[in-house]
């Protein structure tokens, strides 16, 4: 069973579980271990769709010279609306393929920690999840579902935009209530994108600060060892 | 006792046993030097975007008080410079995180290669692994990628300047064809931007991936060094 205590840096105190074994990765930090990587690349993936949807509605554009088409009009701007959907979804992957690494990083401490504790044979003392690893994860969670919300708003505008278009018989045409309400759609939907990216940002900044404390904590905990082993010569 | 420099496979990928540590690499050492600067320039480029979108503000100002070709032609050049110019200040931001995240790696190859040598054992170096190599090849894919886009965008500028230039009344452009390639390469230059982006965010995903895997490795050395006992086969 664990006890919490505190190993001292000056007045600094870092609260820790003393236990018979190593502890393993957490939950976390196992989710983290194994979708780092299939996370970006999903997010690379999104990113490249993002960028063929932009070089279609390029080509839709240069069509639409030609004479006005209900079909390449709505399209154009059911693809405007999918555009940054697409586009800021595989931010978030992204961005959660750099928090899932720093989770990993976060296991390899925890795990290596307990590696090098049982070689020492001295006991195990592992930090205890500190309150920054706790928004670290909650931000990340709340990032991710404000992106993947905003995916969902775009879908809708999408929808909107193209039932406005698609037997419009002119430039002006389209249906004026389901335009704007894909533009309002997309106008706060655009405020949102920024909001989760944000707290992306600032959770991954969290995150890093968690680090951070791991280090400092293994620092000290190397002394300790080291006092320990020169004690018993 | 080593002699010769040894080959060795771990569950951390490939590693090379040494007499002695070795040096930094070539990239280290870059991103050592290139980080600050990187991050110094992409701050100085997102204070230009700044000042070009004060510029621009004012020019959409100076168009309430009525139309003139030059002052739609200056708004119009803008819009898409000052776009462009934050997105390069925001690519070097990153790089700047990049180099900083490669300069990590650096510290661990040339700090573990220190440890080693002065407990006298030889020296475990995990050799450049794949994430590393992804992390590089989207680092400058990304860099390149903004570069075209910027490239771009300054282009797109010069046509909507060729296109309003001239112009007799607002909303009819003076260079029909002007306007309409900066209207079609805008649609696809400024998602190009955002892919540049996102390529460095995945080559920060990648190496904060490559530096977990090489604390890894160095916690299991430490782990040998300590027990004596030869972990390094997998």
């Amino acid at each position: 069973m664990a006890v919490t205590g505190t190993l001292v840096l000056g007045q600094r105190t870092l609260k820790h579980a003393v236990t018979d074994a190593a502890l393993g990765r957490n939950i976390a930090q196992t989710i983290g271990h194994y979708l780092a990587l299939p996370m970006a690349g999903m997010g690379l993936m999104l990113v490249a769709v993002a960028f063929v949807i932009a070089l279609v509605r390029a080509n839709l554009t240069v069509d639409l010279r030609g004479g006005f088409d209900a079909g390449d009009k709505a399209a154009l701007e059911t693809l405007g609306q999918l555009l940054p959907g697409f586009m800021f979804l595989g931010f978030a992957m992204l961005f959660a393929g750099i928090s899932f690494s720093i989770a990993r990083i976060l296991g390899v401490f925890r795990v290596g920690g307990g590696l090098v504790q049982s070689a020492v044979g001295h006991g195990f003392k592992t930090p205890v999840m500190p309150v920054t690893a706790w928004i670290f994860l909650g931000g990340m969670m709340m990032a991710m579902m404000v992106l993947i919300f905003a995916f969902a708003g775009h879908v809708y505008a999408a929808v909107q935009a193209h039932d406005a278009w698609i037997n419009a018989t002119g430039p002006d045409g389209a249906v004026q209530h389901l335009l704007g309400r894909s533009e309002t759609w997309g106008t706060w939907l655009e405020g949102l994108r920024r909001l989760g990216v944000g707290l992306y940002l600032a959770s991954i900044a969290f995150g890093l600060a968690t680090i951070i404390q791991v280090i400092r904590f293994q620092t000290l905990r190397i002394r300790e060892l080291a006092d320990e082993a020169g004690g018993e010569s | 006792m080593v002699t010769a420099i040894q080959t060795i496979q771990t569950k951390y990928g490939a590693a090379t046993v040494r007499p002695a540590g070795t040096g930094q690499t070539i990239i280290h050492t870059m991103a050592n030097w290139m980080w600050l600067p990187a991050l110094v320039m992409g701050g100085m480029a997102i204070a230009v975007a700044i000042g070009l979108g004060i510029a621009q503000a004012d020019a959409a100002n100076d168009l309430r008080d009525g139309f003139s070709a030059a002052r739609k032609a200056d708004f119009e050049t803008l819009k898409p410079l000052t776009a462009g110019t934050l997105f390069v200040g925001e690519a070097l931001v990153l790089s700047g995180i990049s180099f900083l995240l490669a300069t990590i790696l650096g510290a661990l190859r040339w700090g573990g290669g220190e440890v080693q040598e002065s407990v006298g054992g030889p020296v475990k170096t995990l050799k450049m692994p794949w994430s590393a190599w992804a992390f590089l090849g989207l680092m400058m894919m990304g860099v390149i990628v903004e570069a075209v886009a910027f490239g771009s965008l300054i282009y797109v500028a010069t046509q909507a300047h060729d296109a309003w230039t001239g112009a007799t009344a607002a909303g009819i452009p003076a260079s029909v064809e002007a306007f309409n390639r900066s209207t079609t390469w805008a649609t696809w230059a400024n998602p190009l931007r955002e892919v540049a982006l996102g390529l460095l965010l995945g080559g920060i995903a990648f190496a904060l991936y490559a530096i977990s895997n090489v604390l890894g490795f160095q916690f299991t050395r430490i782990r040998e060094l300590i027990t004596g006992r030869d972990e390094g086969g997998d």
